[in-house]
């Protein structure tokens, strides 16, 4: 999923935090009505006030009662008195107190404790009043009774005002709050929406990206196919006039038809080489070629390389060497074939094109890389070519056709694959010095020689492919006294004097048999060769290894 | 039961303040759940207190053990008068606990109780 860019981002954060804050305010806003509501429903005001009336209503219709000599006692009238006081007497303390002391702003609560108090000694001694004293006892009281009437008037419609601005206020707070919910709901919708938009935006980008690239693959792939099909398809008739070149190269020809013949067979096999070179190319543009790591040994490569070109080079008259350098290891870690193939494109390339006198190849080892150096020698004509083409610069100045750029794109792609580079030392007028440049890891895991002497090539491949990921190296340069190990292929015949030759010759090895020799005493280690020929591998390493590992020498600090 | 059989029950000081009174007060009387036990009131029943101006509430019998509600004779050591809320106030400790600070509660700090039927 396409990540969200910050602006979009900061869009939903601050859709989120104005819906939060909304809701967070239209809580806020119902818990203070609700405090409001609670705080005006604990004072019990109106009740309060009305008891006020109701109490002194009883007291006077007792006190007449007691006048009319009706059923009221003195004890009865006494107790109205105290009932009557009690009520009163709460406008002194607490909130209710409080409150109705507020809502008595002509102070008939005062005025009226106060008569309380001027009436209490002839209410506790009402047995000895007069029927005067007794009248004017009820009387004293009789203006309070309106005065009350209109002060619990005014506290119920004060309470009544209270709740109606709270309620008036709650439902504001509602409407704000349902306002601030639907706009905090529009927000969350819009900002849905908008990321909805971005995803299904990022989605169809994503699907058309997919379908280009698919388009891309798709014409890589078909490109690639055709390619490989046409090199296929124009080989396959290009050997067919080679064999017929040969042919005809048995049968008796004259001196001109046989240059002709050998122009013949050049451009096929220059024919063949470039088809080749396209399948190579194409397996490096599609990331089809695969790099494989083996213990190989510079020397060999050396070898293998002047055994390709010496030849060519003679007949075009040019002098042709390869060498290792002093500080070339003696074995390296890398993918040989690729490397020969890079060196033998460049070679070709500058035997065929370049125009020297000479060409060296020197390879060196330093900071990890096999360094292999082309100096290119024009003697005293001097050189009128430039390395661009093999650098990979465009020129105007290089005329070569298309084809004559394969072989080097070729060695350049391979070069890059294998993490190199290819460079320019020196382009004076005599000498232009070219270096490719390739990690190889040094081989300083201690190796054990081994030499084979085998009368057939299978059996050395065999043997070679068997010990290709063990710690050996296989001794082609005469150091006999550092071979440990010789597989010697047994002929059925009587081997001795070859042994005893190769005793004498690698004296601290062990001669080790592969077949089935007449007389095993004279072996070391006998390893039979099986009617499946490829078992032979799985024999071998099997065999070897117990002997490689108490040959190894132990690594030094 | 008379005044006495109720002094007569262990005392309890309820610390307090409710809307009738300015500050923390203490009010000294039986527990309400003490009386009610010697009148073999259930946790289920209802009790019907009664004041003498005939004002008269129903209170869950539940309230009395759920909290210690005082049947308070005197404040802060002064004797309760008829005049003063006397001879009992029916006194919830609404300071000790959040809930009772609420209308319902408040209706039922009955004074000059006289009455109280079990339901």
């Amino acid at each position: 999923m396409a990540r969200r860019s910050p602006i979009t981002s900061l869009i939903i954060g601050v859709m989120f935090a104005a819906a939060i804050g909304m809701a967070g305010f239209g809580f806020v806003s119902f818990q203070r009505d609700l405090d409001a509501l609670d705080k005006a429903g604990q004072e019990n005001i109106s009740w309060s006030a009305m008891q006020l009336e109701i109490e002194l209503l009883r007291f006077r219709e007792i006190v007449h009662e007691y006048i009319a000599e009706d059923s009221a006692s003195v004890r009865q009238v006494n107790r109205r008195f105290d009932i009557l006081w009690s009520r009163i007497s709460i406008f002194q303390a607490g909130l209710v107190g409080q409150r109705l002391t507020e809502y008595d702003t002509n102070g008939i609560l005062i005025r009226l404790f106060a008569e309380l108090h001027e009436q209490a000694e002839w209410v506790e001694t009402l047995d000895t009043l007069d029927h005067a004293q007794l009248e004017a006892l009820h009387e004293a009281f009789v203006p309070y009774s309106i005065e009350l009437r209109n002060f619990s008037k005014t506290v119920f419609i004060g309470e009544s005002q209270i709740l109606s601005e709270i309620h008036m206020q709650m439902r504001g707070s509602a409407n704000t709050t349902l306002t601030l919910s639907a706009v905090s709901v529009v927000l969350l919708l819009c900002g849905l929406g908008y990321s909805s938009w971005q995803g299904r935006r990022f989605k169809l980008l994503a699907k058309s990206n997919r379908k280009l690239a698919d388009i891309a693959d798709q014409a890589s792939q078909s490109k690639t196919k055709f390619l490989t099909m046409m090199s296929h398809e124009l080989r396959t008739p290009m050997n067919g006039v080679l064999g017929l070149l040969a042919l005809l190269r048995q049968s008796k020809t004259t001196g001109p038809q046989k240059n002709l013949i050998d122009r013949a067979e050049k451009s096929a096999k220059q024919m063949i080489g470039m088809l080749t070179d396209i399948l190579e190319f194409a397996a490096l543009q599609n990331e089809e070629m695969s790099i494989e790591f083996h213990t190989f040994e510079p020397a060999q490569l050396t070898n293998e390389l002047e055994e390709l070109f010496l030849a060519e080079a003679f007949r075009a008259g040019i002098k042709f060497s390869v060498n290792t350098g002093e500080n070339c290891p003696v074995r390296l870690y890398g993918d040989q074939r690729r490397l020969k193939q890079i060196y033998a494109q460049l070679i070709g390339y500058f035997l065929d094109l370049a125009g020297m006198d000479k060409i060296v190849l020197e390879f060196g080892y330093g900071n990890g890389q096999l360094s292999a150096e082309f100096q290119l020698d024009y003697g005293l004509s001097g050189a009128s070519w430039t390395p661009d083409m093999v650098l990979g610069n465009r020129s105007d100045k290089t005329d070569g056709f298309a084809a004559d750029a394969l072989g080097p794109a070729v060695a350049r792609g391979l070069i890059k694959k294998m993490g190199g580079n290819i460079r320019s030392i020196s382009t004076k007028d005599n000498l232009v010095v070219l270096a490719v440049d390739i990690p190889v890891a040094k081989i300083t895991q201690s190796t054990v020689n081994v030499r084979l002497e085998m009368t057939s090539e299978v059996m050395a491949t065999i043997c070679r492919t068997a010990l290709r990921d063990s710690p050996v190296g296989f001794e082609t340069t005469g150091r006999q006294n550092d071979t440990r190990i010789v597989l010697f292929e047994t002929g059925g015949l009587d081997d001795s004097i070859r042994v005893a030759e190769l005793r004498q010759g690698y004296p601290n090895a062990l001669i080790v048999a592969i077949g089935r020799p007449i007389d095993a005493a004279l072996f070391d280690e006998t390893i039979e060769v099986p009617s499946q020929i490829s078992s032979l591998v799985i024999r071998v390493v099997s065999r070897l290894m117990p002997r490689l590992k108490q040959l190894l020498p132990t690594p030094k600090n | 039961m008379s005044e006495d059989d109720v002094m007569a029950l262990d005392q309890a000081i309820l610390h307090t303040e409710n809307e009738f009174v300015d500050a923390m007060t203490a009010f000294e009387g039986p527990l309400a759940r003490d009386l009610l036990a010697m009148m073999d009131a259930d946790l289920t029943d209802t009790v019907i207190l009664t004041a003498s101006n005939d004002y008269a509430i129903e209170v869950p019998v539940s309230d009395f053990f759920d909290y210690d509600v005082v049947l308070a004779l005197s404040t802060d050591g002064t004797r309760l008068s008829m005049r003063d809320k006397g001879p009992i106030w029916v006194v919830y400790p609404i300071s000790d606990h959040s809930e009772l600070d609420d209308p319902v509660y408040n209706a039922r700090l009955i004074w000059q109780l006289v009455r109280m039927d079990i339901k």
